[in-house]
C-alpha cells in the first residue's frame, strides 16, 4: 500500500479502515513503510530449574509457559536494556487495527537490525491489537533501548479480498501487552504426542 | 522488635534501595531522606524518646514496604494517570503517586512518607526533607490489568480528602447525629457518613461505576458497624447522580465549604466508546474529564456485553474474556491519552 | 474493598495524643514545634466546642476531631479542664486524657 491509499483508509470506519493509536507524530508513515515505536510491557525470559520448556501438559513437572517469564513496565522514555542471547517479548506502543483486507508485516529499522536485533513478522488482516515483537539480541554487547522509539516498520499489502480475522477463539486477540506463547493449547498436540509414545 | 533495631533492618534495606536502577529522580530522593532521617535517629545524642522512635519506625516500615513494592515495575500506570488529576483538585502541594500490588483483596490510598512526622517530632532534624508528598496506592495483585475493577480508589481517595480536611468531622460538629439516635448507635453512624462521603467523592469522577462496583462486590451487603447497607450506599450515590438535594449531602457541601475546598459535583464526561469498543480498538479520549468517565462508560459496556446484547466479537466468548478485552481496551484507551499528553508536553525547543 | 481502616482513624489525632503520651511517660522533653501544635489544637477546639460554626480553613484539622470527641464525651472535657497548653500538663492529667480519648474501634469485618 502506498502512502495515500494508507493515509485514505486511515481512520475510516468500517471493516476497510485502519487505526494506528497513538500515532505520535504522522510523519511516522512514509511512502512505503510506517514507523512503529518499542511499547513499555515487556516479558523477560528467565531461567528456572526445569531444563527446558515443555509442552506436554500430562508430564509431571509440567510448568505454564508464563512461569518462565517476568512482567516488567515502564513509562514512555525509560529504558530497557536487552543483553545478548536474551529473549524478550514485548509489543508495539501502537495498538493497530488492519482492514480486513490488509495485511503487515512488521520488522526492526535497519538501525536495530545493525545492533543485532531482528524482527520479522506476520500480522493477519483484520488484526486487532499492538503487534507482539519478539525481541532477541544476536549482537555481543547488551542494547539499551528506549520506550517509544521508533524501532519497527510495518510494510502493508493488500489483498484482492477480505479475509475475516475472526474473534476471541484467536490465540492472540485484542492484545495490549505481549503474551506467552500459547504452543502448549496447539489441538494437535495431544495427538501427537500419543503417536510419539505409541512408537 | 525493638523499635531502633527494625530502624537498622529497614536502614539496611533501603540502602539496597536507593541503588536500584529502577526509581525515578522523585523517588530517589525520598529514600535518600528516608535514610538520612533514619540515620540522624539512629546516633541523636541525647537520643529521642522511645514512643518518638516507634511510631517513626512504623511510618518508616509502611514506607519502606511501598518504595520496595515500586520496583517491581509491574505498576497499573494508567489508574496512577488517572488519580493524578483527581487527586490535584483537592491537595494543593506537589504529589508523587507510587503504587505497590498487593495479596490482599482491599485497595487504599494514603501519604505513604513520615515527613509530616519528622517536622514535627524530630527538633534536632535540620536537613531539608522533599517538598513533594508521596501518595501510596494498593491494588490487588489480580485486577493489576484490571483497570475497571480498581475505580474503588477514587472511593479511598474520598476518605484521604476527608481524613486530610476533616470533612466529614465537620459536618458532624455542624450537624451532629440526631439526638434522638440511640448513644450506642453514634458511631455507627458517623462512620456511615464517612462511608457515604467517600461514595458520593467517588461519584463525582467515576459517576455510576461506583455504584456498579458496590452491586459487583456484594449487592446484598447488609449494615455493618462500619458500612451502611449496600443498598443505601447505591441509591445515595443515584441521586446524587440524578442531581437531587438531600440533607446528608447539604452536610458535605456546607463542610466542604467551611474547609476551603471544592465542592462535590460531577467531574466526568462519559465517553462514545461504542464504536471503538465494537471495533475492538481503544477510544481516543478527550481531555480529563472523558478520562474519569471512561470507567463507567467501561462498566456500562461490561454489562451490556456480558449480558448478551454486546457487539459480534462478545458472541461465543466467556465471561471471563469479555471482562479481560473490555478492561484492556481501556486500559490502552487511558495509556494511549497518557502517552499523547507525554509527547504534547515534550515537544523539541 | 472499600473497607474503613481502623488504623488511620486512631491516627488523627497522633500527634495530639503522642504529646500527651510523652508526658504520661515522664519524657522530660516534649519537641517544640509538637508542643506548640498541641496547644493549637487544644485552644481552636475549646473554640468550636462553643461555636462550631467558627471553623474556617484556617483551622487545623485535628481541632475539628478533638473539638467533636469533647462535645461526645463529658470525660475528656472534665480531663481537659483548666488546661491550657502542654505545659500545664502532668503525667496523671496526661494519662487521664489519653484514657478520655475516645479510640473508635472499628468492628472486625
Amino acid at each position: 500500500m502506498t502512502r495515500d491509499e494508507l493515509l485514505e483508509r486511515l481512520r475510516k470506519p468500517g471493516p476497510a479502515g485502519l487505526w494506528i493509536e497513538p500515532l505520535l507524530d504522522e510523519g511516522q508513515i512514509g511512502e512505503v513503510t510506517t514507523d512503529l515505536r518499542l511499547g513499555y510491557d515487556f516479558l523477560v525470559s528467565i531461567m528456572t530449574r526445569r531444563p527446558y520448556i515443555g509442552f506436554a501438559r500430562e508430564d509431571r513437572g509440567f510448568r505454564s509457559v508464563t512461569s518462565y517469564f517476568q512482567p516488567t513496565r515502564r513509562e514512555l522514555g525509560e529504558r530497557f536494556v536487552l543483553y545478548p542471547g536474551q529473549v524478550v517479548l514485548s509489543t508495539t506502543l501502537e495498538y493497530v487495527a488492519l482492514p480486513s483486507d490488509v495485511h503487515a508485516d512488521l520488522l526492526t529499522r535497519s538501525s536495530y537490525t545493525r545492533l543485532g536485533i531482528a524482527v520479522n513478522t506476520l500480522v493477519q488482516p483484520g488484526y486487532r491489537g499492538c503487534f507482539s515483537v519478539e525481541l532477541f539480541n544476536h549482537g555481543n554487547n547488551p542494547v539499551e533501548l528506549v520506550v517509544g522509539a521508533k524501532m519497527f516498520q510495518m510494510r502493508l499489502t493488500k489483498l484482492p479480498g477480505d479475509l475475516p480475522y475472526g474473534g476471541v477463539q484467536r490465540k492472540y486477540f485484542g492484545n495490549v501487552r505481549p503474551t506467552p506463547s500459547r504452543a502448549d493449547e496447539d489441538k494437535d498436540l495431544p495427538r501427537l504426542l500419543r503417536i510419539g509414545r505409541k512408537r | 522488635m525493638h523499635p531502633r533495631t527494625d530502624l537498622e533492618l529497614l536502614k539496611e534495606s533501603l540502602s539496597d534501595l536507593a541503588h536500584t536502577p529502577y526509581f525515578n529522580r522523585a523517588l530517589e530522593e525520598h529514600t535518600q531522606a528516608l535514610l538520612d532521617v533514619v540515620e540522624h535517629v539512629l546516633t541523636a545524642s541525647p537520643s529521642y524518646d522511645d514512643e518518638i522512635v516507634r511510631q517513626l519506625a512504623d511510618k518508616v516500615w509502611t514506607t519502606h514496604r511501598y518504595l520496595e513494592g515500586s520496583t517491581t515495575k509491574e505498576s497499573p500506570y494508567e489508574i496512577e494517570y488517572c488519580l493524578r488529576f483527581a487527586i490535584s483538585e483537592w491537595l494543593t502541594r506537589d504529589c508523587i503517586v507510587t503504587t505497590a500490588l498487593t495479596d490482599e483483596k482491599d485497595f487504599h490510598l494514603r501519604i505513604g512518607d513520615p515527613w509530616d512526622f519528622v517536622e514535627t517530632t524530630l527538633d534536632r532534624y535540620e536537613s531539608d526533607l522533599p517538598q513533594s508528598r508521596l501518595i501510596f496506592i494498593g491494588v490487588p495483585r489480580l485486577y493489576k490489568s484490571l483497570p475497571l475493577f480498581c475505580c474503588a480508589l477514587y472511593h479511598e481517595l474520598g476518605h484521604f480528602v476527608d481524613q486530610m480536611g476533616e470533612v466529614t468531622e465537620t459536618s458532624l460538629l455542624i450537624s451532629p447525629i440526631d439526638a434522638g439516635v440511640p448513644e450506642q448507635f453514634h458511631q455507627a453512624m458517623e462512620s456511615f457518613r464517612r462511608e457515604h462521603f467517600a461514595d458520593l467523592f467517588a461519584a463525582c469522577y467515576v459517576g455510576s461505576a461506583i455504584a456498579d462496583s458496590l452491586d459487583a462486590v456484594n449487592p446484598d451487603a447488609g449494615m455493618t458497624l462500619t458500612h451502611p447497607p449496600t443498598q443505601q450506599r447505591i441509591d445515595l450515590i443515584r441521586s446524587f447522580l440524578a442531581g437531587e438535594t438531600f440533607q446528608e449531602l447539604e452536610f458535605y457541601q456546607d463542610a466542604l465549604k467551611r474547609r476551603g475546598l471544592p465542592e462535590l459535583k460531577c467531574r466526568f464526561d462519559i465517553p462514545a466508546i461504542e464504536a471503538a469498543f465494537d471495533d475492538i480498538r481503544p477510544h481516543v479520549l478527550e481531555g480529563t474529564e472523558q478520562l474519569h468517565g471512561m470507567f463507567p462508560a467501561g462498566w456500562s459496556y461490561l454489562a451490556k456485553s456480558i449480558h448478551g446484547s454486546g457487539a459480534a466479537w462478545s458472541v461465543g466468548a466467556t465471561r471471563l474474556e469479555i471482562i479481560r478485552i473490555v478492561n484492556d481496551l481501556a486500559e490502552k484507551s487511558i495509556r494511549n491519552a497518557s502517552l499523547r499528553q507525554l509527547w504534547a508536553l515534550n515537544h523539541d525547543a | 474493598m472499600f473497607a474503613a481502616m481502623p488504623s488511620d482513624t486512631l491516627r488523627r489525632l497522633e500527634y495530639f495524643r503522642l504529646a500527651l503520651q510523652l508526658v504520661d511517660r515522664g519524657s522530660g522533653h516534649v519537641p517544640t514545634r509538637l508542643s506548640e501544635h498541641f496547644d493549637q489544637v487544644l485552644s481552636q477546639a475549646r473554640l468550636l466546642v462553643v461555636d462550631p460554626t467558627a471553623v474556617t480553613p484556617d483551622v487545623i484539622p485535628q481541632a475539628v476531631h478533638l473539638a467533636n470527641d469533647m462535645r461526645r464525651g463529658s470525660a475528656l472535657r472534665d480531663a481537659l479542664d483548666g488546661i491550657a497548653g502542654i505545659a500545664d500538663i502532668n503525667p496523671v492529667i496526661a494519662h487521664n486524657v489519653l484514657c478520655s480519648l475516645d479510640p473508635n474501634f472499628a468492628s472486625s469485618d
